[in-house]
């Protein structure tokens, strides 16, 4: 429309021979020209400019920051560009999103973006810029600055929880079964026997009495932990931070914390909607934490909600994945999944058929109507209960039918259950 | 990221810089003025109506490939010439001094080169002359007599009323268009005769027989040969016979309004088709040139016209694929597409399709209307500039196309701002809070009755006593809750629960506004709840 005006206005000039307007007009246009020009070039020059991402936070509940720095390379300065992130809409971003920068020539501008911390892999970016002239005319078209990348933000360790555990049980360090066998710890002295280890043979006594005698060793209690958490769109559902899959990592954290630290190995299979993640072996030691939390953390959200997977489809995932996994040693199974796919015939059968093996298998299912209660105030809170309570006892019925064939059965609500966890494992050393 | 980019939308050359480069296209075509589009008449190769050669020339270009057609003997394309053949057929117009030494010229570079004419003219008398030939083509029309039967009448001295009477008589009376068409005989070999029909042929003269070999392979078997002035719609050929039996003939012609009549000397043999060899150059002259006329080759005869004329040409090429066949095709009328489309003379002449061609091509041609278009529009741009009123006008109307041209080629942006990424909590039951938060919800008789359970749990838990004991308000005192507001809240939550069970006559008419109450007993049972420090968020587990 302006231009259209200049132009009438110039006409209109030339019609009256009026060199005032002619002049007028013609420096308004000379004007717009050098104005698209600008926007161009300074588009050029986004098009060409470095930018570098750095990253602190890495575990949930807690700010993760980006910081990007845009470097103009160019004599040109950018006088107003809007900046704009764009990230997966299940993180929650405290900052402000959009920017209005101006970058000097040869110089470095910062922005940075603050979310709120969630368990996941989450998109962040592309990062966008649309440059103005400075009278804002022209509009450039937008200029993506930094292509979209992925990260990883791990479940908090509950710290205090974890220190009542360990007042709780027996302490840090190797479990004792008070069996003789291989391990570090001293027993007591027995005669020896052919096939024993020479270099156990305790030579002060053989000088003291004559005869062969060797240091008995107590066995050390190392169990087997399987974390396996099939997660449908359910387990994503509910309030920032208190959804059954950011409790359930949390819960599988600080359990794999205490585990590494017990020198039991544990390993984990992780089905979800987005993908399967599972350790390749059992592990033990503080590696083994490290891996659990990187698997249980792989869960990406817009995938998720992306598509619809059944638990037809998890199926024969699951069962080949058990039968790797499988050793002579008997399992402690905490099997993670929701009352739908739990009252599944074929959950039963999996369930039947690993208690039949001899491994213990502990069914952890979270009770979904529970999980909304966070969003609301304590006397709204106290509403939905009421309203909810029909669908909550379906849940706790499918429990009850669980428990009535013998399958041990917890309800999930979002309070921590690491302590019941705690002592199934202790239980299940003895 | 890989995009999947179709092929339409993939645009290499934009087309501003497609409708330039057309622009160039358009002023080069120009630059090389008015096409040259002619229709040839004639005996051209190149005319394919029925009168022209071409059929001739396409027959030849199969047997002998290095067969072309020469339009201009200024222009002779560069050949390597072994062995070749210049035809001519029937040309109307006559040689340049040029022209002839170009075809000497020509001639001499070749190792071997052969003249084939089939002309009744006279015009390629000229080459005759120039290869020093001693055959000349006479010009002179040859009659046949076969259609003649007289009756031996002598008449010496012709006039109208004469005529008329002696047709009455024994003589025979023909007229000379009906004898046009002479039978020739070709001898090309021993074994190889052909009997042609002739039309308006020539017979051909031999002016000397000079340091020549001149052999006779076409003539006629008794005939005559007749002035071509003579020759008109009202021309006779008298015929009767003598009184020594042999029979005299005479012409009857008419000059202005005089009728003449002469007699008519009968020859026994006459040539219309001779070969001479001078000095390695053979030289094959044809008293007729219709014999080889499209009209001949399209019709029922044309395998024996057609095997003539081949036996003919190879006799000059000796059969050598390779030999080099000129057809001269620059000795015709040629007529613009305009020309022959404004005479309607010619239009049975020429095929329409090839009329219609040529007009087409002639009339897209640049040169043709591009100029009087920008003369036009130059002259309309001026007119209208002139005028007063219109000027400013029309310098608005320019002043806005252009900009608004220059414009359509500005992306136009939205000037939207960006839209920011609000985290949604994504809940199981939405609904439900969201009527929650709004205070939409509605309450019945079983949702109070959940809430009395409820707190009926709670407090057996807890405090090890039921929501009927009397004892509640005081063990809740101890949990600093007022007693008698716990009484009051006993007493309120215990009578709408004896409305549900019990349902008294009064209950079931009264109707009680359930909202109401679940409201109240819900904040009353928060109040409590928070005394003895359980949360409703914590529970059931």
């Amino acid at each position: 429309m302006y231009i259209v005006l200049m132009v009438i206005l110039l006409a209109y000039g030339v019609v009256n021979r009026s060199d005032q307007i002619i002049l007028i007009s013609l420096s308004m246009i000379l004007l717009m020209i050098i104005l698209r020009g600008y926007v161009e070039l300074s588009t050029a020059v986004l098009t060409r400019s470095e930018v570098s991402v750095e990253r602190s936070g890495h575990t949930e509940n807690h700010d993760i920051k980006i910081v990007f720095k845009i470097r103009n390379n160019s004599y040109l300065p950018i006088l107003s560009g809007e900046l704009f992130i764009e990230h997966s809409p299940h993180l929650n971003r405290i900052s402000v999103g959009r920017a209005l920068i101006f970058i000097p020539a040869k110089s470095v501008v910062q922005y940075s973006v603050i979310f709120r911390g969630r368990v996941g892999v989450h998109r962040i970016g592309p990062l966008k810029i649309v440059v103005r002239d400075p009278l804002g005319l022209f509009k450039s078209q937008e200029i993506i600055l930094h292509r979209s990348f992925y990260i990883k933000i791990y479940p908090e360790i509950q710290h205090v929880i974890m220190r009542r555990i360990y007042s709780y049980a027996r302490g840090i360090g190797f479990a004792r079964s008070r069996e003789a066998g291989e391990g570090i710890e001293f027993r007591s002295v027995r005669d020896y026997r052919p096939g024993d280890d020479m270099r156990r043979i305790v030579w002060k006594i053989f000088a003291r009495r004559g005869r062969l005698a060797v240091k008995e060793m107590e066995r050390e209690s190392s169990i087997k932990i399987l974390y396996i958490i099939v997660a449908s769109q359910d387990f994503f559902r509910g309030v920032y931070l208190y959804t059954p899959y950011e409790q359930i990592s949390r819960i599988i954290g600080s359990v794999a914390r205490y585990v590494a630290r017990r020198s039991d190995y544990q390993s984990i299979i992780f089905v979800s909607p987005s993908g399967v993640y599972h350790t390749e072996n059992f592990l033990r030691g503080y590696n083994s934490f490290i891996e659990i939390l990187r698997k249980i953390s792989s869960a990406n959200y817009e995938k998720i909600f992306d598509e619809e997977k059944t638990v037809e489809s998890y199926n024969s995932i699951i069962k080949d994945l058990l039968l790797k996994k499988f050793s002579r040693e008997k399992l402690l199974i905490f099997l993670f999944t929701d009352p739908a796919t739990a009252s599944e015939q074929y959950f039963e059968e999996l369930i039947n058929r690993l208690k039949i093996l001899g491994h213990k298998i502990v069914v952890m299912m979270p009770l979904r109507s529970l999980y909304d209660i966070k969003a609301l105030s304590d006397l709204s809170a106290l509403i939905y209960k009421i309203k909810i309570m029909r669908e909550t006892e379906r849940e706790e019925e499918i429990l009850k039918k669980l428990r009535s064939r013998g399958i041990e059965g917890i309800a999930l609500t979002p309070e921590q259950m690491i302590i019941h966890i705690i002592e199934k494992i202790e239980m299940f050393r003895y | 990221m890989t995009e999947n980019i179709s092929r339409k939308d993939l645009k290499l050359v934009i087309s501003g810089a497609v409708a330039v480069l057309i622009f160039i296209g358009v002023l080069a075509v120009l630059e090389q003025g008015p096409p040259s589009s002619y229709i040839y008449l004639g005996s051209s190769p190149l005319n394919i109506g029925s009168l022209g050669t071409s059929e001739i020339y396409m027959i030849t270009k199969q047997i002998y490939p290095k067969t072309f057609l020469i339009l201009s003997w200024s222009h002779i394309p560069t050949v390597s010439c072994e062995k070749a053949v210049l035809i001519m057929i029937s040309p109307e117009k006559y040689y340049s001094e040029e022209d002839l030494y170009n075809i000497k010229s020509f001639a001499e570079k070749c190792n071997s080169f052969n003249i084939f004419i089939a002309d009744e003219s006279g015009v390629s008398n000229q080459i005759l002359e120039l290869f020093n030939s001693s055959l000349r083509i006479s010009g002179k029309i040859i009659l046949s007599t076969e259609p003649v039967k007289g009756s031996g009448l002598e008449i010496r001295n012709i006039s109208q009323m004469m005529v008329s009477s002696l047709i009455s008589t024994n003589m025979s009376l023909y007229p000379v268009s009906s004898l046009l068409y002479p039978e020739a005989v070709f001898n090309i070999s021993s074994d190889k005769k052909y009997v042609v029909r002739l039309d308006i042929a020539s017979s051909i003269e031999e002016i000397s027989k000079e340091s020549s070999y001149v052999e006779t392979i076409g003539f006629v078997e008794k005939g005559f040969v007749v002035n071509n002035s003579y020759i008109s719609e009202e021309s006779y050929v008298a015929s009767f016979k003598t009184s020594g039996e042999d029979m005299v003939y005479y012409l009857i012609y008419s000059q202005g309004s005089e009728r003449y009549y002469s007699m008519l000397d009968l020859m026994k043999t006459i040539r219309v088709g001779v070969l001479e060899t001078i000095d390695k150059i053979n030289i094959l002259v044809i008293g007729d040139g219709s014999l080889f006329l499209n009209q001949v080759l399209r019709s029922d005869l044309r395998s024996n016209y057609m095997d003539l004329y081949i036996d003919l040409l190879n006799k000059l090429c000796d059969k050598d694929p390779n030999c080099l066949v000129i057809f001269d095709g620059s000795r015709y009328n040629k007529l613009d597409p305009y020309e022959i489309i404004s005479n309607p003379r010619y239009i049975s002449l020429v095929p329409m399709a090839q009329i219609i061609a040529m007009f087409l091509a002639k009339l897209l041609h640049p040169a043709t209307w591009m100029p009087p278009m920008v003369s036009w529009i130059d002259n309309l741009i001026n007119e209208l500039i002139n005028m007063s009123v219109l000027r400013p006008l029309i310098i608005l109307l320019i002043g806005l196309v252009s900009s608004l041209i220059w414009l359509r080629r500005e992306i136009s942006i939205k000037d939207y701002s960006f839209r920011e990424i609000r985290y949604v909590d994504i809940l199981n039951f939405r609904e439900l809070v969201e009527n929650i938060r709004r205070g939409r919800i509605k309450f019945d008789e079983k949702d109070f009755m959940t809430l009395y359970n409820y707190m009926n749990e709670i407090f057996i838990h807890y405090l090890g006593v039921s929501l009927e004991d009397p004892v509640l308000p005081k063990v809740l005192s101890d949990y600093n809750v007022d007693p008698n507001f716990v009484s009051r809240y006993q007493k309120y939550m215990n009578k709408y629960k004896n409305k549900i069970v019990k349902k008294k006559i009064v209950d079931r008419i009264i109707p009680v506004a359930w909202g109401r109450v679940v409201r109240k007993a819900a904040r009353d049972s928060l109040n409590i709840l928070e005394a003895i420090g359980s949360y409703v968020k914590k529970d059931f587990g």
